[in-house]
């Protein structure tokens, strides 16, 4: 998962930025009733320094043991396309908790989905496309009725259940390759951001009032300082800097 | 016998004991089979996985070398800048791929061929394909991230992997390529080798075993054409639930049938992204038929029977030994004993020994020594019996000494049956013989026989007369009525070498066979005048009751031979009764002869007071020839001499043979 992330930051500020963008697009209600009064949040993710962030855990192993290339020290863990920036501590209104009338995509892109981590309005539709060129058989560990069984198809759909409870990971794979993988996460609203490579994000149409800044990483909470944001409408709010530790924990989400 | 049986048990325990370690021996050879193929598939799996590795290695090295190329840097670091994969991109990458990059060379078989990996992927910096080479090399702009090893690569790792693409399984092995003036990540090699029959046969043909990869469920590259795949993907299932790990060491080996074959099968599980999903490969070599007992002969080589492989030394000092200890017992518990009762019998049998010595021999040798002894002392003790049937009939035999004298009459008795009327010297009388007249001497004795001439009662018997009997002068015997017992002188044939020189010649020729004079008691009723065709049963049974008096035979002592020969005649004589025979032919005459020893027994059972009303002198006379016959035939001896005297109170004839 890590890698995707790091994958996520290798194609550039722009497509981190567009991610960004996108899921929270993704992430919102396309029907959702407009906001005038909303405001804008914005902050940056700043990860610890890399030396103290450790090296890519090993996910698997050949024959022999990976070695680092002698070029170049090699990358170190990168958290940040397995992080969603969640707001916290205040009501959203009634539009904004509620899920999509359309279904969110999610796509596989050759052999990895777009994002590691998909954050959804509880009680959204997923619909897994299949972009790339094998035909992966999804499946929840957790939730055997989550997807279909069978195959997906180059350019296949399949769609899935609602996505409930909210803060409950429902994790995708494929039966045939242990190196796809892909999580989806409910929240209660739509106040929620994936992170840009640069560790940038941005909420848009964000009820005003002083919210919580919270970090959600893969599994749950992420335990790192909370920043509290003041959201005017029509505005956009201060950069909130959130700093991660450079070793995370998650804690459950209840 | 003893100690032959226990040898005999022990060669036969010994021979039990190798037919069964030879029936049984060919099991523990084929479990050793077993096992050294076990050992050996063990061997060959590890080794399998050392070659695995080194084939990794060898690629890792292979996709490092190849991320240097001159050029390929720039062409991926645009690549990876770009949103899209260029076809600029794709074709400058490709005639690196294609040109630039030198695999170097690969053996096959005895030639050295120029080597080029089944795939070969060059990745820019988001994982996408910039070029390839091999499978599907006309596609590029896929994006391959997501890859444990894509990811490992584009982060900065040199690393191997398996990968299932589209069915066929490959060994991969991924590399970082960082641009050459300023190191910074422009995307990643990525070499693979199909794992197909061709590699499974070459690897399989540098371990002598079978080889076969399984991935996906299925077969994906087999070095033989062994139909187990089921099987040994039903028994997989077990492998891949266990921890990973030395699956060479720690999984055993089983056995697998297909057809008439049988295989033992070792499985370890394959690493990488092919592992994780269930691939893994089996050694398997055929195993060798259990072919038992007669197999095992048949399969015996001349070199196996060779003095260098076969003791066959200590064989036959076995052998030997056991040969010699068989004979050396036999010799010593069979053969001479047998010998030594042999020999005892031969002595028996020449009359040399009296009876076997029952402790020279052991074992049932002694038993058979005591059974013949056993017999013989019946036998004696049948002789004695038939001896006293002959005793109570006839009277017992004189004294064996008696008899043997030198002035016994022997054959003159039977070859002068006129000197039967002559009174003989008198013999020594047996010890038991008592004469109750000195001069009534009957065949035998100094005296005048009863019925003899006058004058031939001058010499006086050794004992005195018994009270109350008289003989008369004239030759006619008298016996006192008042007296019981009659005259113990014993009645024989006359003899003429018995006859003392100063004996009456006329008494000695004695011509005329006339019947005898029976010796009469004195006022005692004459014997009347038998006829012997009248009465002739009852006097036999009148004489036979007469016989069988009681105690009459107890007096005479007769020495072993003497019974045995008694018991003869005695049979004889009882056969003889029955068929009444006639006297021997060199007698014919000898009627006279018995007449007075008839006269005489008539006189003294009429003395002694008993019936003589059934006494026939023809049946008496055939009586007494049979015996005599029966006496001569057994004894060898040249004349019987018969006597009567009283015994108890009755009278009774008593037979002596005469040599």
């Amino acid at each position: 998962m890590s890698a995707t992330v790091s994958r996520a930051v290798r194609r550039g500020p722009a497509l981190a930025a567009a991610l960004a963008v996108a899921a929270v697009l993704a992430a919102a209600p396309a029907d959702a009733p407009a906001v005038e009064n909303g405001g804008i949040v914005v902050g940056t993710v700043v990860l610890a320094p890399a030396e103290r962030r450790g090296p890519v855990p090993v996910r698997n192993q050949g024959f022999v043991r990976r070695v680092p290339n002698a070029l170049k020290s090699p990358r170190a863990l990168d958290p940040l396309p397995q992080i969603v920036v969640v707001l916290d501590g205040a009501t959203p209104p009634e539009e904004d908790r509620r899920p999509p009338t359309q279904p969110v995509r999610y796509s596989i892109l050759g052999e990895s989905f777009e994002f590691p981590l998909l954050p959804v309005v509880v009680g959204s539709v997923v619909e897994i496309r299949n972009a790339g060129r094998g035909a992966p058989r999804l499946y929840s560990p957790g939730a055997a009725d989550l997807v279909p069984p069978d195959p997906i198809g180059p350019r296949g759909e399949r769609k899935t259940r609602k996505i409930e409870p909210a803060l409950q990971t429902f994790e995708l794979r494929d039966r045939e390759s242990i190196h796809l993988s892909g999580r989806i996460v409910a929240f209660p609203h739509r106040y929620t951001a994936l992170v840009a490579a640069d560790g940038k994000f941005t909420i848009k149409d964000v009820a005003p009032g002083m919210w919580k800044v919270r970090i959600w990483y893969r599994d749950g909470w992420a335990e790192a300082p909370e920043e509290v944001v003041e959201v005017v409408a029509k505005k956009e709010s201060k950069p909130v800097k959130v700093t991660l530790p450079a070793k995370l924990v998650t804690r459950p989400a209840r | 016998m003893f100690w032959s049986k226990i040898w005999f048990f022990l060669v036969a325990v010994v021979a039990g004991v190798t037919l069964t370690l030879a029936l049984v021996m060919p099991r523990p050879a084929e479990r050793a089979t077993l096992v050294s193929e076990t050992n050996r598939l063990s061997r060959a799996c590890v080794i399998t996985e050392i070659l695995l590795r080194d084939f990794a290695q060898s690629r890792i090295q292979l996709a490092e070398q190849t991320a240097r190329v001159t050029g390929l840097d720039t062409v991926l670091l645009e690549s990876t800048r770009g949103d899209i994969v260029s076809g600029s991109s794709y074709s400058t990458a490709k005639k690196i791929l294609t040109d630039e990059v030198n695999f170097g060379t690969a053996r096959k078989g005895e030639e050295e061929v120029a080597y080029r990996p089944d795939l070969i992927l060059a990745l820019d910096g988001r994982g996408r394909v910039v070029a390839r080479s091999g499978r599907d090399e006309t596609l590029y702009g896929d994006s391959l991230a997501g890859y444990f090893l894509v990811d490992d690569a584009l982060d900065g790792y040199l690393r191997d992997d398996l990968w299932m693409v589209g069915g066929q399984l490959y060994l991969v092995a991924g590399a970082p390529v960082v641009t050459a003036h300023e190191p910074e990540w422009a995307g990643a090699m990525v070499i693979g080798e199909a794992v197909d029959k061709e590699f499974a046969t070459a690897l399989a043909s540098q371990l002598h075993v079978n080889l076969t990869f399984y991935a996906g469920g299925q077969a994906v590259a087999v070095s033989d054409a062994a139909q187990i795949h089921e099987e040994m993907l039903a028994r997989a299932q077990t492998m891949l639930k266990r921890p990973r790990g030395g699956d060479c060491k720690a999984t055993e080996a089983f056995s697998l049938t297909s057809g008439d074959e049988a295989y033992s099968v070792l499985l370890a599980r394959l690493p990488g992204e092919a592992g994780a999903t269930g691939a893994f490969y089996s050694v398997y070599v055929p195993q060798e038929k259990a072919i038992g007992f007669s197999g095992t002969i048949k399969a015996v080589t001349k070199n196996d029977l060779s003095f260098s492989h076969f003791p066959w030394l200590r064989v036959a000092v076995v052998f030997l030994l056991m040969i010699g200890v068989g004979i050396a017992l036999m010799i010593f518990e069979a053969d001479q004993p047998l010998r030594r009762l042999s020999a005892d019998l031969v002595l028996l049998a020449k009359g040399e020994s009296e009876r076997l010595a029952e402790d020279k021999h052991r074992g049932k040798f002694g038993s058979i020594a005591r059974s013949v002894n056993i017999a013989l002392d019946k036998l004696h003790r049948e002789t004695r019996a038939a001896r006293r049937d002959l005793d109570q009939l006839l009277g017992p035999l004189p004294d064996q000494e008696a008899a043997g004298s030198g002035a016994h009459p022997t054959s003159a008795a039977v070859t002068d049956l006129g000197a039967a009327f002559t009174p003989p010297p008198a013999p020594p009388p047996p010890s038991e013989f008592r004469f109750t007249d000195g001069g009534m001497r009957l065949g035998g004795g100094p005296g005048p026989a009863a019925g003899m001439g006058p004058g031939h009662a001058s010499a006086g018997p050794t004992a005195g007369p018994a009270p109350g009997f008289a003989f008369d002068a004239s030759g006619a015997q008298r016996v006192s009525p008042t007296d019981s017992r009659l005259p113990s002188k014993p009645v024989g044939l006359p003899d003429s070498a018995r006859r003392p020189s100063g004996q009456s010649p006329i008494s000695a020729r004695a011509p005329t066979p006339r019947p005898p004079v029976p010796r009469t008691p004195l006022g005692a009723t004459p014997p009347p005048a038998t006829d012997p065709g009248v009465g002739g049963s009852v006097q036999q049974e009148d004489f036979l009751a007469s016989a069988t008096g009681p105690g009459r035979t107890q007096q005479i002592s007769i020495e072993d031979d003497d019974e045995e020969d008694t018991v003869v005649a005695g049979q004889r004589a009882a056969a003889n009764l029955a068929r009444a025979g006639g006297a021997p032919s060199a007698e014919p005459d000898d009627g006279p002869q018995y007449r007075a020893i008839f006269d005489e027994f008539v006189a003294l059972k009429r003395r002694c007071g008993e019936s003589t009303d059934n006494l026939t002198f023809d049946r008496f006379l055939t009586k007494l020839r049979a015996n005599r016959d029966a006496l001569i035939a057994k004894h060898r001896c040249r004349a019987v001499k018969f006597q009567v005297y009283v015994k108890d109170g009755k009278a009774a004839l008593k037979a002596s043979p005469v040599r």
